[in-house]
């Protein structure tokens, strides 16, 4: 099993034919790569998309990333999304956007809390980066603590 | 009291707490210090070496080491041997060496005070707009260093200030270039880009060619004498220092250096010209083998294009340190207000030259637009003279033509409102107040990048207004 095929979340790396100036845009891509990641913190180099562990992608400008999970909670629970990225990104909880930044800009923050009932509930975030620096990071807040989406807390748990 | 010292009074007190006090923190090293200290420290010690810039600056540093001493019980042999300190003695204090570059900073404020009463004649504008050297971060945290630029703008803006009163009060004697041709001669001694302040004997001559050619040929040839034996005098109390031989490196000398260092003759003037040959190879050599600027440079690259500066691209992390979640950053990171101000001054200098070239425009104020002329003229050929220079540059080295910049912006400023200015119109007076508070709040903004003071990430990415700056935080 490759460090590709690890994790409870699985992402999807879209390099698209032309320039990227915002997340609804319709796509023309080129190639895509899958893979799986235990956390979302694509931060550590803002030129090449790059993991928390190091490694490197290829990518550069111009792509998208579709993270997808699922979370499961044993009780029904309030729970903080917080979303740092450059350049913009929708999320969804259960095919629902919450959150959402549509267009470019330099690397910041936007978080959004929600009520989530017990069970099953299904995470995607969509990611671009046009040009210039890059970077991706999720995290959830619950009872004051912050979490890397696809890092279990007390009562949170995520799954493929 | 003298209600006329009362606002550089304000300003010495403003620039104490923006740019002198604390200075000797961080107590660790930055950027260029790890060059600079070592260079002052020979100089100290007498052990001779080379360099790509002219002495004064670093004879400055060493001086402050000499005479505050704050490190008598420190090791700093190893200092001695390299020409780039790799590792500092545990609680080396910093404050002898940055002494000078700071004082001379804190003491700008007022010559930028001065120069701005001429350009304004209102001593109220010209104290509120020094807010904008006092309050622009990136001139404060590079000043507060063991770095040579804080020193060299200090004879900078002598130069303007002093040619400010030649060209004002028509003070043309030949006394009057020489002091001026003395002033240029320092900022040169500190580093050779300053040379473009020989750019301010230009207006003389328009002024002078009308009444004696031959007169200003004399003057113009007696201050490069004098700006030649300020650059040679202090090039001679480098090579005279240099008394003892290096260890690991040799910079090229030549056998008759060598043999000068032997017979401990550094100090003989006939020697002079065999040393300062050696010294001017090896800086000629040296700028050859500095990097160009690489934006794709493994670890990435500090340095920028001499176009960008103006936005602020690119700045640069000096030094970080991580506590407790948070981290404390030691950032090149101007002040927006007071850049974007100087962009503007540019901006609209440019248009009003080129107005009057293209359109003929009515110029109402003669001497103001003469001035905005040259300081226009100075800004561009300093910054084509840049953007062809092929080794790496930096953001620092904008703050010449930036300071230009605010000048012209202020020159601008007193061509379109003088009749207000001169009727201390209270809107206008207002609204410069207002724009004031605004340069202090963006400079309180950002002054944890200048000061050291920790941020979390999340307060450091708010601080990442747009892109270019290249503000990374740390993890």
């Amino acid at each position: 099993m490759s460090t590709c095929d690890k994790g409870n979340i699985k992402f999807t790396i879209s390099q698209n034919r032309v320039n990227i100036k915002q997340i609804y845009q319709r796509r023309d891509i080129k190639y895509k790569k899958s893979c799986y990641t235990n956390k979302i913190d694509f931060t550590a180099n803002s030129r090449e998309l790059t993991d928390a562990n190091g490694k490197k992608y290829g990518f550069y400008r111009n792509f998208f990333i579709d993270f997808a999970t699922k979370i499961i909670l044993d009780r029904d629970t309030k729970i903080r999304f917080i979303i740092y990225s450059d350049d913009g990104f929708s999320l969804k909880i259960d095919g629902k956007v919450i959150l959402k930044f549509e267009k470019t800009r330099p690397i910041a923050k936007n978080e959004k809390e929600i009520f989530l009932k017990k069970g099953l509930h299904r995470v995607s975030l969509s990611y671009f980066q046009g040009v210039g620096l890059l970077g991706v990071k999720a995290l959830y807040r619950v009872r004051k603590k912050r979490y890397f989406i696809g890092v279990n807390s007390d009562n949170v748990k995520f799954a493929k | 009291m003298n209600y006329k010292l009362l606002f550089p009074f304000f300003i010495l007190l403003i620039g104490y707490f923006t740019l002198f006090q604390n200075y000797q923190n961080p107590p660790k090293q930055f950027w260029d210090e790890n060059y600079h200290i070592a260079s002052a420290q020979k100089y100290i010690d007498g052990v001779m070496f080379m360099e790509p810039h002219p002495p004064l600056g670093k004879l400055l540093i060493a001086f402050g080491e000499k005479i505050i001493n704050p490190n008598k019980n420190i090791d700093k042999s190893g200092f001695d041997k390299t020409d780039y300190i790799r590792k500092f003695p545990k609680n080396l204090s910093y404050e002898g060496y940055r002494f000078f570059p700071t004082l001379f900073a804190w003491l700008n404020s007022v010559l930028f005070f001065y120069i701005l009463v001429y350009l304004l004649k209102s001593r109220f504008l010209a104290f509120l707009f020094t807010s904008l050297y006092l309050f622009d971060n990136a001139v404060i945290v590079h000043s507060r260093s063991a770095m040579l630029e804080s020193t060299q703008l200090f004879f900078i803006f002598s130069s303007v200030l002093y040619f400010l009163y030649i060209y004002y009060e028509s003070k043309y004697k030949l006394l009057n270039y020489i002091i001026l041709s003395f002033f240029i001669g320092l900022g040169i001694a500190v580093k050779l880009n300053g040379l473009i302040m020989i750019l301010l004997f230009v207006p003389m001559f328009f002024h002078e060619f009308k009444i004696s050619l031959p007169s200003y040929i004399i003057k113009l040839s007696s201050g490069f004498v004098v700006i030649a034996v300020v650059f040679l005098g202090f090039m001679y109390i480098h090579t005279a220092l240099g008394v003892k031989m290096p260890v690991n490196k040799t910079y090229g000398m030549s056998k008759e250096y060598r043999q000068i260092i032997k017979k401990g003759e550094t100090s003989s003037i006939k020697n002079f010209p065999v040393m300062l040959r050696d010294n001017l190879i090896y800086m000629k050599n040296y700028s050859k083998g500095v990097p160009r600027y690489n934006p794709c440079k493994k670890g990435g690259e500090n340095g920028s294009l001499a176009y960008t500066w103006p936005f602020g691209n690119k700045t640069i992390n000096y030094r970080w340190e991580k506590h407790n979640g948070k981290v404390q950053y030691l950032y090149l990171m101007p002040n927006p207000v007071v850049w974007f101000l100087g962009f503007t001054g540019i901006l609209l200098s440019t248009i009003l030259i080129g107005s009057k070239l293209i359109f003929n425009l009515k110029i109402e104020d003669k001497k103001t637009f003469e001035l905005i002329s040259l300081f226009t003229f100075i800004y561009f050929s300093y910054m084509i003279v840049m953007v062809n220079i092929p080794r790496v540059m930096y953001l620092y080295h904008y703050f010449i033509p930036l300071e230009f910049s605010l000048f012209l912006f202020v020159l601008v400023f007193r061509y379109i409102y003088s009749e207000y200015i001169e009727k201390n119109d209270l809107v206008l007076l207002s609204s410069v107040v207002i724009l004031t508070i605004t340069v202090f709040i963006a400079y309180w903004y950002f002054s944890p990048l200048t000061y050291y003071k920790p941020l979390s990430y999340d307060e450091f990415i708010k601080r990442i207004w747009v892109e270019y700056w290249h503000l990374k935080a740390v993890r």
